[in-house]
């Protein structure tokens, strides 16, 4: 069951079109959102050492834009996979990307820890596709 | 022919008044050792036709002709240095190029201090020579005189073998020199030259004049120019080439003017500056060397001429433009029309820059030369590579841009999403439908643009075409535009082999026809039914796609319009973006194709591709 999700996203509306429809979906789900993929991870390291905490809650599911500066959505992904070496499959990750910009569809076809993409805006019915699909499996395999 | 040794006759022995009695009755000469002319008779004179004075004190022109062959001449000077007797036929030609052949037999005498003399006695036996020497010229060798056949059309085949010999202004046909070949008459060195010559006339079915030079007398090399002409069959082949022969040297003129000509040809290519024209021999030994050589290469005409061809080619591309320099010398005439070979040339600073040349193939007599023409194109090169890459960078711009651009249309679209679930009243809905609308149209615009920036990127991946299976999808996919369900589609596929193209361009083709197809049809009536037919025709080297309708049609005017980039026939509610037919085009060139289209307002429209496969 996914309870926690984690968004990363430079684009404020985005950011804040995201987290509303995941709340019109569900209100339960407890969103978390970064605007940038360092603060995502320094997230990640803390809810490592503070397992179990009610607010520092290890989140299922993550989505991250591809498009961002800095550090960018795959360049994300390998600083992921890097600070839980292996263990990264425990999320279920989905690329957010604004148009079907062949290559990045590509790359995140290919790429490992990545499960899929999602094309922008969210709407109710994708985020529900991606839900309902992950809620029925419990256990974490890798599906993609 | 060495005649048996007589008994030594002392020249002092014979008394003038046994010359005069002799002289009387015979022809004949008396000459020292080193071949001067001591005595003469006046019949000597009279054959000769000089005066005694001229002759008096020179060589015997008699023994000098050219036109015995070496081996007489050899035979005879060995015979009587060993003070042997010799028999034989000489040639001269006399004052007024009169030819004679003189049966000649020449003594050796001992005079009183021990110096050899010679008396030659002389039959003159032109005529009868002249009658048998045309059959004769088969059996000499080499050197022949030429002057034989210089009166007389010679047909001969491709293989310029002699099929026919007619003097022209006596009409008499020279049966025996049938069945020889051309080459017989001429020297050895001239029968590549001549060959190339023939070939031409039999190939190109063009006259050709052949020039060469023969020794047909004490006067030396003669001029001969050879008009070499074909004769057409009723089928217009060349069935065989005339050959009739002239002397040209004897016209002072002539030489006059060809020395001119020589001169002005000479100046246009030395100062010629702009172009590089460069002779060389067949072994690539450079013969000439222009202004524009000089400029290019920055060696000058003496630092050249002698030294190879590939003194000019990069050491690093030496291997590569050998290879090609070879091949043009294989093959007879140099380049053909419109080919050119491109090199990378060296310069005498140790620069490498490109070039462009086209060779050709010439013979001048007997030598076989080759010209090159060669420009500099290290300007246009990189002008191509500049263009090369700035297109490239603006397709990349242009895609990024309209991948950047659609974000915030995307961002637009999440917040009307999120809009749609708040308390709203009808009016606000309607307004909302409309700017997600405009935005759509937006979206679509930027999509059809990066597309259009990515197809010369994308069309070096092939894949294999079922073209029903893409039509179906296609149609399916099209399947929600407006008035889509009132369509008869028509569609006829005839594919029997493997189609290898790019999927996602050649269906993009598909998808903008049937698009504007169905976007531009007529409204539906009880009596007319709007119509969509595909046609796809798949032959071995290319397929023919036909998609027509029977829609509004375009305008004729406009018909060239169609395919600029953001043209659009109508607004009327349409929702074209203005780069459907753009981007058709762009992928039926970029796949080497062609696209025609072809309308008639009110009636309907039909378009035209072919597209050839792309099989390996």
């Amino acid at each position: 069951m996914i309870r926690n999700v984690m968004i990363v996203d430079d684009n404020k509306i985005d950011l804040f079109v995201t987290k509303k429809i995941i709340e019109k979906y569900n209100p339960d789900i407890k969103t978390r959102s970064f605007i940038n993929g360092d603060s995502a991870l320094y997230f990640l390291e803390l809810c490592q050492k503070e397992r179990g905490s009610e607010i520092l809650a290890v989140p299922e599911l993550i989505l991250v834009d591809i498009n961002m500066p800095q550090m960018d959505g795959f360049e994300f992904l390998e600083k992921l996979e890097k600070q839980f070496k292996g263990q990264s499959t425990k999320f279920k990750i989905y690329m957010l990307t604004s148009s079907l910009y062949a290559e990045d569809i590509s790359r995140a076809n290919n790429n490992a820890i990545c499960t899929g993409y999602l094309c922008k805006p969210l709407t109710v019915e994708k985020f529900a596709k991606v839900y309902e699909k992950h809620l029925s499996t419990k256990e974490y395999k890798k599906t993609s | 022919m060495k005649v048996q040794k007589l008994e030594k006759i002392k020249f002092e022995d014979i008394s003038p008044e046994v010359l005069k009695v002799l002289g009387a009755h015979l022809t004949f000469t008396i000459t020292d050792t080193i071949g001067r002319v001591i005595y003469a008779n006046d019949n000597y004179c009279k054959l000769i036709g000089k005066p005694k004075n001229t002759i008096l004190g020179y060589g015997n022109d008699i023994l000098k002709s050219q036109l015995c062959t070496d081996k007489v001449y050899k035979e005879l000077w060995s015979a009587i240095n060993d003070g042997n007797t010799w028999k034989g036929v000489l040639h001269h030609k006399s004052e007024g190029s009169k030819h004679l052949w003189l049966e000649t037999a020449i003594y050796p005498m001992q005079s009183q201090n021990g110096n050899q003399k010679y008396i030659s006695i002389y039959e003159n036996i032109t005529d009868y020579y002249e009658l048998q020497n045309i059959s004769d010229t088969r059996e000499r060798e080499g050197r022949v005189a030429m002057r034989n056949i210089s009166e007389i059309t010679l047909s001969i085949n491709n293989r310029a073998k002699i099929l026919r010999a007619t003097d022209n202004e006596i009409n008499k046909d020279y049966d025996d020199i049938v069945g020889t070949y051309i080459y017989d008459f001429l020297d050895k060195d001239y029968h590549d030259a001549i060959r190339s010559k023939i070939k031409e006339a039999f190939t190109h079915k063009i006259p050709v004049e052949f020039q060469f030079a023969s020794y047909t007398g004490s006067s030396g090399s003669q001029l001969f120019i050879s008009d070499i002409e074909p004769v057409f069959n009723k089928s217009g082949q060349v069935s065989y080439v005339n050959v009739t022969t002239e002397v040209k040297t004897k016209d002072v003129r002539i030489l006059k003017r060809l020395k001119d000509i020589e001169t002005k040809y000479k100046a246009v290519l030395k100062s010629c500056e702009f172009g590089i024209i460069i002779v060389t021999d067949e072994d690539g030994v450079i013969k000439e060397w222009n202004e524009g050589a000089h400029l290019a290469f920055g060696y000058t005409e003496s630092e050249v001429i002698g030294r190879s061809l590939t003194m000019l080619i990069s050491k690093n591309h030496l291997e590569q433009g050998l290879k090609e320099l070879l091949k043009i010398k294989a093959t007879t005439g140099g380049h053909t029309r419109g080919e050119t070979t491109e090199l990378i040339g060296f310069k005498k600073n140790g620069e490498e820059f490109p070039l462009e040349l086209v060779i050709h193939e010439w013979y001048c007599g007997k030598e076989r030369y080759f010209s090159t023409v060669m420009l500099d194109v290290s300007k246009r090169k990189k002008l191509e590579n500049r263009l090369r890459q700035k297109t490239k960078d603006l397709e990349l711009f242009l895609y990024r841009s309209a991948h950047d651009l659609k974000a915030p249309i995307t961002s637009a679209e999440g917040l009307i999403e999120l809009i749609r679930y708040e308390d709203i009243d009808g009016d606000t809905l309607q307004l909302i439908e409309m700017l997600s609308a405009t935005l759509n149209q937006g979206k679509l615009l930027f999509d059809n643009l990066a597309f259009a920036a990515s197809i010369s990127q994308k069309k070096s991946e092939l894949n294999i075409i079922n073209f029903e299976k893409e039509i179906n999808r296609i149609l399916n996919m099209l399947s929600g535009l407006d008035g889509y369900e009132h369509i008869d589609f028509n569609i006829k596929i005839d594919q029997t082999k493997r189609f290898l193209s790019n999927r996602e361009l050649l269906c993009s083709i598909f998808q903008n026809l049937v698009q504007n197809a169905i976007i531009y049809s007529k409204t539906p009536r009880i009596d007319f039914r709007p119509k969509i037919n595909i046609d796809v025709k798949q032959m071995t080297s290319q397929v023919q796609i036909t998609v027509s309708d029977n829609g509004i049609g375009i305008n004729n005017e406009n018909k060239d319009k169609v395919f600029d980039i953001y043209y659009r026939a109508s607004n009327e509610g349409k929702q074209g973006t203005g780069l459907g037919l753009y981007i058709v085009k762009c992928i039926v060139e970029d796949l080497q194709g062609s696209i025609s289209v072809d309308s008639q307002l009110g009636v309907g429209t039909t378009f035209k591709i072919t597209i050839p496969n792309q099989k390996k």
